[in-house]
């Protein structure tokens, strides 16, 4: 039971990863809290079912789709709402993302309503079993990309000059434009990849065991703030770190609440605010951050 | 507050027949207000190419000021500055940059969670030519860029005596090294003009002495033209070309090393009309 709970664990918690560095990077580049990432995952999520099932497009087509949709929609606000309040405080641009994440889902909202949108991707159901333990294919698969992505991203942000410099620009941003650092772009390039990753985990965690596309996808952006908060909000480590902790705690929650029936049916959604409380009490600064976030 | 003082602007206007080197960096009435303050007021001075030209001036001169206009940093209320012609004022940081303009911070800028070679790289920055896309997925055109970078990067490394400390995060290593770090990755930008912020503020003697060997060396080495803003008068005396003083906003001076510290009005503003305090040996 234990191991499988791990196993379930360490793939959703990859995909919490994914999103811990989603918003890590918008954050490191341009000191925005993404509070829309929510709906960026609903509209992946959407996006590719509307697609893929209805238009028949089939699944890839519409999952490339949806990526490059999402994507577009991060690099606009990054554009249009973001760059032209950089340099305002982080509760301005918090709040201007809540209105963005509002509107997404309103409008995301109206097209589900209480449907559920099935996505027509490969793995369908099937059910994989090495040993012991059993797991869902799609959520396999989640694992398996979130760690290219991952370390995709490690090595171009170490070993290539524009990975050097995005980390220059995030570190010292007046010095980086002395060297040529242009922070419009590096700000761009982080809302797009923030975007693209987005997507990619959006359409993801509406595959089996999830039924389909769904507005609750929303909600699990909310359970990964605590992971990007809990690494530190400006490291990246810190955002995988956090998420694979968050992934392991909801899931083995998750698997021996039925047994803890005193505390309620659904221990494992409070969980991960839980683990973050007590982490940010005995280090405020997140796992491995270097900077508080300033209180509001 | 349009101050265009006529006969200031006739002062800098002989210059205009002059030769292009003579004039590589110009410097025409630059005023710059803060609120209510004149931080600089219609200065003019013009920089040879290849020169080591110091700009000296008691605190709150406006020396910084001239350094942040010339580099992007803050916008100039009117005047103008043109490097070979070309106009630097009202542009963003990374285009002066991108425009041959180097700098250098009194505080080491260096990246302190980045290692000394990341540092270094980044001063190739603007020289490579692929974009995200192409570095990102590893494309031949940009892996070649990149090693040609990365050899540029050593040799440097080596000439500015950082090479042992390439995997230490800037960070980690001493100060002087870090000032060298800062120094070979402007370098590393092959600009034509660097601006130095105070090059041997918070350095020892022998520090000092090896900066201003160096700094002597960069116009015959590296074939770039340097403005030292500097207050150790003595580094400044030994390797200056040229030099223009700032008092309140205001060119008081400019000539040759030798004029400008036998100039009395120079002597007053540093001194005081006294001329009796303990650094007068510096003069």
């Amino acid at each position: 039971m234990l191991a499988e709970l791990i196993a379930e664990g360490v793939t959703l918690g990859s995909l919490y990863a994914l999103i811990a560095f989603a918003f890590v990077i918008t954050f490191r580049a341009t000191e925005t809290l993404n509070f829309a990432l929510g709906s960026f995952l609903v509209m992946g999520g959407l996006v590719t079912a509307e697609l893929s099932v209805n238009a028949h497009l089939g699944f890839w087509p519409a999952f490339a789709i949806s990526c490059a949709l999402v994507t577009a929609t991060s690099m606009l606000i990054e554009r249009f709402l973001v760059r032209p309040m950089i340099g305002r405080t982080l509760f301005v641009l918090g709040v201007l993302t809540i209105g963005v994440d509002l509107i997404i889902s309103t409008l995301t909202q109206h097209v589900i309503g209480d449907k559920v949108f099935p996505l027509g991707d490969p793995w369908g159901s099937k059910v994989l079993s090495f040993a012991t333990v059993s797991l869902p294919a799609s959520r396999l698969s989640a694992l398996i990309v979130a760690l290219a992505i991952g370390v995709g991203f490690a090595l171009w942000f170490r070993y290539t000059t524009w990975g050097i410099a995005m980390r220059a620009a995030a570190e010292d941003s007046a010095t980086a434009a002395l060297m040529g650092v242009r922070l419009g772009r590096v700000s761009m390039v982080a809302w797009a990849i923030s975007g693209l990753i987005a997507g990619i985990a959006g359409m993801f965690l509406s595959t089996f065991p999830t039924l389909g596309a769904d507005p609750t996808l929303r909600d699990v952006a909310f359970s990964t703030f605590p992971a990007a908060a809990l690494g530190g909000f400006d490291s990246t480590t810190g955002a995988v770190v956090g998420g694979m902790l968050i992934g392991l705690v909801t899931a083995i929650t998750q698997g021996y609440e039925s047994h803890l029936t005193f505390l309620g049916a659904s221990l494992h959604t409070i969980v991960p605010y839980v683990a973050l409380v007590v982490i940010l009490l005995i280090n405020p600064n997140g796992l491995f951050g270097t900077r508080e976030v300033s209180r509001v | 507050m349009m101050a265009s003082i006529p006969d200031k602007q006739t002062l800098a206007a002989p210059g205009n027949a002059s030769d292009p080197d003579r004039e590589f960096l110009r410097v025409e009435n630059l005023t710059v207000c803060f609120g209510g303050l004149t931080a600089l007021d219609a200065v003019s001075f013009s920089v040879a190419r290849g020169s080591i030209h110091a700009v000296i001036g008691p605190n709150g001169a406006g020396k910084s000021t001239l350094l942040n206009v010339l580099s992007g940093f803050c916008r100039a209320n009117s005047g103008k500055a043109t490097l070979g012609g070309v106009d630097l004022i009202q542009r963003k940081p990374h285009e002066v940059a991108r425009l041959g303009v180097g700098r250098t911070f009194q505080q080491p800028g260096v990246f302190k969670q980045m290692t000394v070679a990341e540092n270094l790289l980044l001063g190739r920055h603007t020289l490579l030519q692929s974009g995200y896309v192409a570095a990102g997925l590893r494309l031949p055109s940009s892996r070649l860029e990149e090693r040609a970078a990365r050899e540029r990067m050593l040799e440097f490394a080596e000439l500015f005596q950082v090479r042992h400390v390439l995997d230490r995060r800037a960070g980690q290593i001493s100060y002087g090294e870090q000032k060298r770090v800062e120094i070979a990755r402007t370098l590393l930008m092959e600009p034509s003009i660097v601006l130095f912020d105070e090059p041997v503020a918070g350095m020892n003697a022998y520090e000092t002495t090896e900066m201003s060997k160096l700094l002597a060396r960069l116009p015959s080495d590296f074939g770039v033209t340097v403005i030292l803003v500097e207050h150790d008068i003595h580094l400044v005396m030994a390797i200056a070309t040229w030099v223009t003083v700032l008092d309140f906003g205001h060119k008081i001076a400019n000539g040759p090393p030798a004029d400008v510290q036998a100039d009395p009005v120079v002597r007053q503003a540093y001194l005081g009309t006294s001329g009796r305090t303990k650094d007068h040996t510096v003069w």
